[in-house]
């Protein structure tokens, strides 16, 4: 464990961590009920929560003071992503503030910066990000110089919120393999979007189709090593607000659980005094408080820059996403039929879990990642 | 825990690791292989003195006993002796931790100050509680200690006393009231083990060695003056101390997890797998490792939380904690070690020996793999702790107590 030399500054900005986490959560039990929730999931839009969490300067948590934003890091952007898992939230948040403005955030482009930034910060536009097929080493979009620029071809598929983005960040390849992370603005010619509805509802998914789009140099954010960097930036970005969201969902899970399983009662007692169930709980507890740890982790390492950050985003990622799936498992078996019925929430949270799982690259990606770095390359000869 | 001594973190890790690459003997494994009780005893005795010379034999005491560290001190102490693969204080375990906190917490002055400076020479202590039909039932122990003059006279059976054949002390639970519900009428006892009526008998256990002990005690005489705590309420001070000043353990625990950890990668990379490749180059094999890893960068966060000097962020209660950790620790010692099994194959299957003074894992993965249990049974067995952590943690209803 590394050792922090400034303890007392570092407990005083926990503390305040803590003041907004509340706040953030006293807002989503205003603004993000369950019947909310799933109106929402009905009419597929989120507008009415997304203006508050505007008017609150939530999507400029990360923003500097002179853009416009809250001139925090991302340790303070977490808490809200934790927090939306918690109440499984229908928001673009995820894919604006921590995707679309993280890449601005650690990009150098400095004009693309100034023109998106305080759009973002003000929540007055919203962003998103295509990188899923990063994360599954599929070929999604060509990238064929052109001039200064280059033109998009292809279809980047599974991206969260591309529909209602005002701005979409494409990352795409060249036949030499040279990355590149342009910036698209909506309405732009040549792209179009397709929606791809999950049976989770929370979230909304849209494949993204660029015919031969033409990238002018100052609409590329990077290109080449700069570009590589950033994506791996950019995934562990992604990996760990899914993380966030999951162990979000964990949380509220074992607490639904909890407080069931004590009113819940048969044989003339409440079933969480049987060990069969207060043991399954128990684990419930235990995955829960693991996952949070390591992704919180996680965040610190993202927050101030880390040898190993790229490390431990996969393994937040993969674990914290297992064991969410898993908790919100042993949730519905706890809670019996009643867990199992539409009228009762849990299906939004193991749905959302299991979406979660795929979602930024899944489990068996993430762990292969996290691999490379621990085990050591074989040599030839052992071989 | 006591507060900072001042000192700077990383320069104190720094003479640590200085102190560590002088001191500890680097051929210790091969010489604790394959050796007699006698030969473990004297290395054990050795090193708890070369610790001592170091000021490293009890970080967790208070400064005017000779420890003092802060927490943070201690994480760094027991991490830089896990890094060094340093020999483990096996034989005074009981001793340092639950011998020691039970006197600072509960023993009167005259106590500390005959056992305290003894320990740190090397007087040994195990622990008579469990007994054959009180288990996980701890509180119905039935070895009796009834008051005859200026003694009390002890009459039962203890079982599973670590390493009860080489201890001079015992900390002996009794119970002195039988009219009493029975977590009333326990008391506490501090019983010399050269007394008459004491027999120790080792019971040889699953990985052939024999580390756990029965203790037969026949109208064993000890003295009031070794009652420890109030008569009567020794179930409450054995309870109290029985997880205190246990942090800088479990971050010894962790990091030396640490160590089987690399040695599975290393395991990894020089099997071959069925195609003749490396099992390190098998993606089922790397997932499986990278999981590990995962679960083994929780544990060692979970253990920072107990030795982190600002409270615990998550405001989870000390004892709760501790149970979590031991759950979360010793099931992953057992997949840990059951994996390096697994991708040993048939190898690992052979007759071997694994080195005195060491850790929970060797490398000889079959016998850590069953070693393993002697971390999910003893110390309360995985089902107490998941009642303690729903009961205590979660608030769910206890489970009924009979009296």
């Amino acid at each position: 464990m590394s050792v922090d030399r400034s303890a007392t500054l570092a407990d005083s900005e926990a503390r305040e961590r803590e003041a907004f986490r509340a706040v953030v959560r006293d807002f989503l039990v205003e603004t993000s009920s369950s019947a909310t929730v799933r109106a929402m999931m009905e009419d597929r839009s989120s507008q009415p929560l997304d203006q508050e969490m505007a008017k609150l300067g939530l999507f400029g948590v990360e923003v500097p003071e002179e853009l416009g934003g809250g001139d925090g890091n991302f340790r303070d952007l977490s808490v809200v992503l934790e927090s939306l898992g918690e109440f499984c939230a229908v928001s673009p948040f995820f894919s604006s503030a921590a995707l679309c403005t993280g890449a601005l955030l650690s990009s150098s482009a400095q004009a693309l910066r100034d023109r998106w930034l305080p759009e973002l910060a003000a929540g007055e536009a919203l962003g998103a990000v295509a990188l899923q097929q990063v994360c599954t080493e599929a070929a999604g979009v060509v990238a064929t110089p052109e001039g200064d620029g280059w033109r998009l071809h292809g279809c980047a598929r599974f991206v969260p919120d591309a529909a209602t983005a005002d701005v979409l960040t494409i990352v795409a390849s060249s036949v030499d393999g040279e990355s590149v992370i342009a910036l698209i603005e909506r309405g732009m010619r040549g792209l179009s979007t397709a929606p791809r509805p999950t049976t989770d509802g929370t979230r909304r998914l849209d494949d993204v189709r660029l015919n031969e789009v033409a990238i002018p140099a100052d609409q590329v954010l990077a290109a080449g090593d700069e570009a590589q960097s950033l994506v791996e930036t950019l995934i562990d970005r992604y990996a760990v607000a899914v993380a966030l969201d999951s162990v979000g969902v964990a949380s509220r899970v074992l607490d639904m659980t909890t407080e069931y399983v004590k009113q819940r009662e048969q044989f003339g007692r409440a079933i969480g005094s049987f060990q069969a169930v207060k043991h399954q709980v128990a684990d419930m507890f235990v995955q829960t408080q693991a996952v949070q740890l390591l992704t919180r982790d996680a965040v610190d390492r993202l927050a101030s820059p880390a040898d190993d950050s790229h490390l431990v985003a996969s393994q937040a990622k993969e674990y914290a996403v297992t064991a969410a799936a898993g908790v919100t498992g042993t949730a519905l078996q706890m809670h019996g039929g009643i867990g199992y019925t539409w009228e009762h929430d849990l299906h939004i949270y193991f749905k959302r879990a299991q979406l979660n799982t795929a979602l930024g690259g899944n489990i068996r990606w993430h762990r292969s990642r996290a691999a490379g770095y621990l085990i050591p390359a074989t040599t030839d000869h052992a071989r | 825990m006591t507060g900072l001594t001042g000192r700077d973190p990383e320069e104190f890790r720094q003479s640590v690791r200085q102190w560590c690459a002088e001191n500890v003997p680097v051929d210790w494994r091969q010489r604790q292989t394959g050796v007699s009780h006698d030969e473990f005893v004297v290395f054990q005795q050795e090193w708890l003195q070369t610790l001592r010379g170091g000021g490293f034999a009890v970080p967790h005491w208070p400064q005017e006993w000779g420890g003092g560290f802060s927490a943070r001190e201690e994480a760094i102490l027991f991490e830089e002796l896990a890094r060094a693969d340093a020999p483990r204080l096996v034989l005074h375990f009981v001793s340092l931790h639950h011998a020691a906190s039970t006197l600072l917490q509960a023993g009167t002055d005259e106590q500390r100050a005959r056992h305290l400076p003894a320990i740190l020479d090397g007087q040994v202590w195990c622990q008579g509680f469990s007994e054959p039909n009180a288990g996980s039932d701890l509180a119905s122990l039935r070895t009796t200690a009834f008051r005859d003059g200026d003694d009390f006279v002890v009459n039962g059976q203890k079982i599973w006393a670590s390493l009860a054949m080489y201890a001079d002390w015992c900390l002996l639970l009794a119970r002195t009231d039988p009219e009493a519900t029975k977590r009333r009428g326990i008391s506490y006892f501090l019983m010399d083990l050269r007394s008459a009526g004491v027999d120790v008998r080792p019971i040889r256990n699953a990985t052939g060695e024999a580390h756990f002990c029965e203790i037969f005690l026949t109208d064993v005489r000890i003295p009031a003056d070794n009652l420890i705590g109030p008569e009567n309420d020794g179930w409450r001070v054995a309870q109290s101390t029985l997880n205190s000043e246990r942090g800088g353990t479990m971050v010894e625990l962790a990091e030396r997890l640490g160590n089987g950890y690399r040695w599975l990668i290393d395991l990894a990379r020089t099997t071959l797998d069925p195609q003749g490749g490396p099992y390190s180059q098998d993606a089922l094999v790397r997932d499986r490792i990278a999981h590990l890893g995962s679960q083994l960068r929780s544990l060692r966060l979970m253990c920072a939380q107990i030795t982190d000097d600002s409270a615990g962020a998550n405001g989870i209660d000390a004892g709760v904690l501790a149970s979590i950790i031991k759950l979360y620790y010793s099931e992953l010692l057992q997949d840990l070690t059951g994996y390096g099994l697994e991708l040993a194959g048939i190898e690992a299957q052979l007759e071997t020996g694994r080195p005195l003074s060491a850790g929970w894992e060797s490398g000889h993965w079959l016998l850590d793999y069953i070693g393993s249990w002697e971390w999910t049974i003893p110390g309360g067995t995985s089902e107490i702790q998941r009642n303690i952590i729903g009961e205590r943690g979660l608030g769910l209803p206890r489970e009924p107590v009979t009296s």
